[in-house]
């Protein structure tokens, strides 16, 4: 099992649960006594924002920078002392995004079960493949995952969308992030389901979503270091 | 410093933020006084004509008669700057489609891009004389 170092949440969809993960996932890690930081790389610094310094969230390292001539930057300086750094981006296809896909050991890309959202998260994943093709990714390609968010269980377009996907060979990931209400309560205080109710439903979709992600990641890394 | 590969990828999608240039175009559409106010005594080299304008006093004090005395300030000329005005480059993302009729103008009229461009500003009030937007290659 290998934590990825740079975790970027990309898609051009707006809506589609990017600074909720971002946010989430930065607080599983930190209960589980990792060191997490975040780069709000979002113009809308939807994290920086509600983000707390005082509160129960506050030894998340957190930096907002959304210009694309800095944020490589950000992200390797907070590299230097936390692992991982999460970078949230803006919700539509920009420089950003790029120069932080660039620099990332995994894009996570979330998606709603709803057209726009699988169109988009598809242009994500295809970009990355082009920017595997550069000479700043050549011989440590980013890997990418696709994850379902706000997807209410059992339902059927949740079941096509997977369908569809995974039978286009595109990597989306078992873990989903079911529509709950205790992201947006949190939010508005900052904080995210894994510090505030622990041993709640939402808190342990997180904490399925951070195990995958962690297992698939190590498991691609080994196979190449073999 | 990023390979070509790269830069094409960036080529194709916006700035996350706007810039700074293209903001400043955008919220002040009339002319622009280039220095506000300089002092009288000290003339500088080179400096845009100069012409003298009372303050206005306020209207309180004009009734009364009174009030503190308002020594007239020296702005500077917003028309014809010099021609040896230096000059800046500017970035705006615009669509495709004006890119590309710009380009096509140019090339029709054998004109710069510049030059086409200087003539929308001037022709929507912008305070740009014609040595200014004439083609600097002729």
């Amino acid at each position: 099992m290998s934590l990825p170092h740079v975790i970027v949440l990309a898609t051009g969809k707006g809506g589609a649960g990017k600074s909720t993960i971002a946010r989430s996932l930065a607080a599983h890690w930190l209960s589980t006594r990792h060191k997490p930081a975040v780069v709000d790389a979002d113009p809308q610094a939807s994290i920086a924002s509600f983000h707390d310094p005082e509160g129960l969230m506050k030894a998340i390292a957190l930096k907002a920078d959304p210009e694309v001539e800095t944020v490589h930057q950000s992200i390797q300086e907070l590299s230097e002392r936390h692992k991982p750094v999460i970078v949230d981006t803006a919700g539509f296809r920009n420089q950003t995004t790029v120069m932080a896909a660039i620099n990332a050991d995994l894009v996570l890309i979330p998606l709603k079960a709803a057209a726009e959202d699988v169109r988009e998260a598809i242009h994500m994943y295809e970009l990355i493949q082009e920017l595997n093709g550069t000479p700043e990714r050549e011989g440590r390609p980013i890997e990418a995952f696709m994850v379902l968010t706000m997807t209410t269980p059992g339902t059927v377009i949740a079941r096509h969308v997977r369908k569809e996907l995974e039978g286009n060979g595109y990597p989306l990931l078992a873990a989903e992030v079911t529509q709950r209400v205790a992201y947006p309560e949190f939010s508005m205080r900052g904080l995210s389901p894994s510090i505030v109710e622990p041993d709640g439903a939402a808190a342990r979709d997180i904490a399925a979503l951070a195990a995958e992600i962690t297992k698939k990641f190590g498991t691609r890394h080994v196979v190449k270091a073999a | 410093m990023s390979s070509k590969q790269l830069e094409s990828i960036m080529g194709r999608v916006v700035k996350a933020t706007p810039a700074p240039a293209l903001s400043v175009v955008a919220a002040a559409p009339a002319p622009v006084i280039s220095e506000p106010v300089v002092e009288a005594a000290k003339p500088q080299p080179e400096a845009p004509k100069l012409q003298q304008v009372a303050a206005p006093q306020p209207k309180a004090a004009k009734a009364k008669g009174e009030g503190r005395v308002v020594e007239p300030k020296t702005i500077a000329e917003p028309a014809k700057a010099p021609a040896a005005e230096p000059e800046r480059a500017i970035q705006a993302y615009v669509p495709v489609s004006v890119a590309k009729a710009i380009n096509i103008r140019a090339a029709q009229e054998d004109a710069t891009v510049r030059s086409i461009i200087l003539q929308g500003l001037q022709a929507i009030g912008f305070e740009i004389s014609d040595e200014q937007v004439r083609d600097r290659r002729r």
